[in-house]
């Protein structure tokens, strides 16, 4: 074996070790914990929201940016190099900063807010607020991928189903969307354990109540200064979800349609 | 049937068409880049000329001093593209019911039409094949069935034999040739080959630059000195 041979692979090696070995030992030291830890009212409280937040952040993010995505596939317009921008900005902000955006926006003070609030409807520090982050943060990642997908479909099959009489709505629902049907899943799948780890947005435009808007990384936190236990059952759990998304990721069917 | 006066501008180069088309078989016959498939994708809605008009039978599709352009789906035309763009998704069936379908067609008469089509073309067997299973000539006629199933007025083919080795090409320009017939229908072949042209057209254009240099009957000999040079 040459050296870099032996570079190489001892650089995996570590690399490899580097992730696995906090990953394992959260989960060998969320074993040690009581059962009683896992049923406590937080962490169950905090599974619940956690789940049921990204599922209707993710969709929200499918239903808005489904049609976006086919837009900056399909089109020259300037509305097309404008949205790229605007989508590629919650990609690059810091999470927090993304929380003060959307209190400068939507809270009681904010720009919108403070109408939204004389007509009675005050978002900031409700599950609402945490879907708004959470969609905030993750909606770039679908679209990315959503219109990579479309992108990647001729426009040949599109002109094909127009010239056989299909509307263009219906050239997308039956042509262009299950063409793109891999990239579009990817998407669903990245954006949703995006909004599953939100951490920074929510917290800054949602705060940190139990059962309303601790998710499972507040909950995370903020167990960490009463109990390592839960911590780390939290924690344990998260790994897991993420390990399911990441495994589910992997079986989708990449499928390449042979050019027919 | 037909009647086409076109011009499309690109930055190096100018598309003017004028032709004429009866109950018949016209190959359009031309260099790569002479404007021969960009000319049919007017004709069927899919490019908008800059200037002109374009009269499928009674309908006006497009006119650019009226201000009517139809889409390509009210104007009755079956396109037969040169990658034939079989739905990759969707198996033999379904695809060639796919514009029965988008109509609204009841199921059992869309079953009905498709599997008539499908009789006719020899494609009963191969109903629940996924495109990629098929041959080159298979693939053709599923492109034609689909095409044809919902009745157009005009029949459009892109290079229909450019993806076939030379062997399997005699062979499917036969079948072509044949279902023509057998539909009798009004049909633009876009071809380079002057022998595709030559044995299913009942008339040839060529086209070079981006016009129409001659309209003879086809067998005229001296066409083929005009393509060659």
């Amino acid at each position: 074996m040459n050296a870099f041979a032996l570079i190489r692979t001892l650089a995996g090696i570590a690399v490899a070790g580097f992730i696995l070995l906090p990953v394992a030992s959260v989960l060998i030291s969320a074993g040690g914990a009581s059962p009683e830890v896992l049923l406590s009212y937080e962490v169950v409280a905090a599974v619940k929201l956690s789940l049921l937040t990204a599922t209707l952040s993710t969709l929200l993010i499918v239903i808005i940016g489904t049609p976006v995505a086919y837009h900056l596939a399909r089109s020259d317009s300037a509305l097309r190099r404008f949205l790229e921008v605007a989508l590629n900005l919650p990609m690059v902000l810091p999470p927090a900063v993304a929380g003060i955006a959307l209190l400068a926006a939507f809270g009681r003070e904010g720009i919108l807010g403070r109408y939204l609030a004389s007509i009675g409807i005050a978002l900031p520090f409700t599950t609402t607020a945490v879907v708004i982050a959470q969609t905030f943060v993750a909606l770039p990642l679908y679209v990315r991928s959503a219109r990579a997908g479309f992108a990647s479909v001729s426009r040949t099959f599109e002109g094909a189903s127009y010239t056989l009489g299909a509307s263009e709505f219906t050239t997308f629902l039956r042509v262009s969307l299950p063409l793109a049907k891999s990239a579009v899943l990817a998407g669903v799948i990245m954006s949703w354990a995006r909004a599953m780890g939100e951490f920074g947005a929510t917290i800054m435009f949602a705060g940190n109540f139990v059962g309303r808007t601790q998710t499972m990384p507040l909950a995370v936190y903020s167990a960490l200064q009463v109990s390592m236990d839960k911590a780390l059952v939290l924690a344990a759990l998260l790994i897991l979800i993420s390990f399911i998304i990441l495994f589910t990721f992997e079986i989708i069917p990449k499928r390449r349609y042979a050019d027919a | 049937m037909l009647e086409v006066y076109i011009i499309k501008r690109f930055p190096s180069f100018e598309l003017n068409v004028q032709l004429k088309l009866g109950r018949e078989v016209l190959a359009l016959l031309g260099e790569n880049g002479s404007g021969k498939s960009t000319t049919l994708k007017v004709i069927a809605g899919l490019v908008t000329p800059d200037e002109g008009y374009v009269r499928i039978g009674n309908t006006l599709a497009f006119h650019s001093e009226l201000g009517i352009n139809l889409p390509p789906q009210r104007r009755s035309i079956g396109f037969v593209f040169q990658e034939l763009a079989l739905f990759p998704h969707l198996n033999v069936y379904e695809n060639i019911a796919f514009g029965l379908k988008v109509r609204g067609y009841s199921k059992a008469k869309v079953n009905e039409e498709v599997e008539a089509i499908m009789h006719t073309l020899g494609l009963a067997e191969l109903r629940f094949h996924m495109p990629s299973e098929l041959s080159g000539g298979q693939k053709q006629r599923v492109a034609l069935a689909r095409a044809l199933v919902v009745k157009p007025k005009l029949l459009l083919m892109d290079e229909p034999f450019s993806a076939l080795d030379q062997r399997t090409k005699q062979e499917v320009r036969e079948e072509v040739r044949n279902i023509l017939e057998t539909f009798s229908i009004p049909a633009i072949i876009v071809t380079h080959d002057y022998e595709d042209a030559a044995i299913l057209a009942d008339r040839i254009c060529v086209l070079s630059n981006g016009r129409i240099e001659n309209s003879e009957p086809a067998g005229a000999p001296e066409l083929f000195e005009v393509v060659s040079t």
